[in-house]
């Protein structure tokens, strides 16, 4: 049976969204679908809530330092790699 | 403009973890405005089952509204008052929701030539065991019965349950259904906690 409704936002692509949905960068149409896959999805909530605690951990640590040109030049290389870009 | 707002105990968005001022004595919380100019987020009467949370409240928006998608934006808003059977009408929302997905079901049984089950599903009347048998005749038929027994497992979940609900007047119905079991979730939450329909 085919669906009858439009495709729901998916767990995954909820994850995908969670940072930039805490930084306020999702369009409101977006924010909107990510919240209602919120209320229906009690496992995206636990997820997000581990992810607001690691923030307010990390916040709580000592002062930032920057990272070195070189460790960031890796970690933009590791990224780009692991999204075929 | 008055409208409605689901949010978790204490008065907390549910998500962002915002928290709202509340109303004090006869007095209104504080206005409240969303962050980076996001303005915030509320319910008109249609909007509700798409937001169910822990505690309900009226609110009030201030100028310029505009709507979304299942809710309205505002560029600020204040608590006005809370909904006093709100939560505790939540089981017998839910009860609601599943009976009628039964009905549902049932309707699609018989017209799948399944009387015999159709009928065990509409004479159960302890929930676990209705669960359970759902879960079997969804086993061996009609994959829609399935949400039957789905909508019963997540009862502690008021927001899911009404998700589930409208998924399988979808399933056995199409949009119409859907639209008409998202509808009857309206109707009753309007008359269970007696909200005025201006809203």
């Amino acid at each position: 049976m085919s669906r009858a409704l439009p495709a729901d936002l998916d767990c995954v692509v909820a994850v995908e969204q969670v940072t930039d949905y805490l930084e306020g960068a999702l369009p409101l149409h977006a924010r909107t679908e990510f919240e209602r896959h919120l209320v229906t999805c009690p496992g995206c909530v636990i997820y997000l809530r581990q992810i607001q605690a690691q923030i307010a951990a990390a916040a709580s640590l000592a002062a930032e330092r920057p990272a070195p040109e070189e460790v960031k030049r890796k970690l933009l290389a590791m990224f780009r790699a692991s999204r075929g870009i | 403009m008055m409208a409605w707002k689901f949010l978790a105990p204490g008065a907390i968005a549910p998500f962002t973890g915002a928290r709202w001022p509340m109303p004090w004595g006869p007095h209104a919380g504080q206005w409240m405005q969303g962050r980076s100019g996001e303005g915030v987020h509320a319910c008109a009467l249609g909007d509700l089952p798409y937001w169910l949370d822990d505690e309900l409240w009226e609110v009030e928006l201030d100028a310029p509204i505009f709507r979304a998608a299942h809710q309205l934006v505002a560029v600020r808003g204040r608590l006005v008052t809370r909904i006093d059977a709100w939560p505790g009408a939540q089981r017998e929302f839910t009860g609601a929701c599943i009976e009628r997905t039964r009905r549902r079901v049932v309707g699609a049984l018989v017209a799948a030539g399944r009387g015999p089950e159709a009928d065990q599903i509409r004479a159960e009347r302890d929930l676990s065991a209705l669960r359970d048998l759902a879960a079997r005749v969804a086993d061996s038929g009609p994959f829609a019965i399935g949400y039957l027994f789905d909508a019963i497992r997540r009862r502690p979940y008021p927001g899911l349950c009404a998700y589930i609900a409208a998924n399988a007047a979808a399933a056995i119905d199409g949009q119409g259904g859907h639209d008409e079991e998202r509808g009857a979730q309206v109707a009753w939450l309007a008359d269970g906690l007696k909200l005025r329909r201006s809203g």
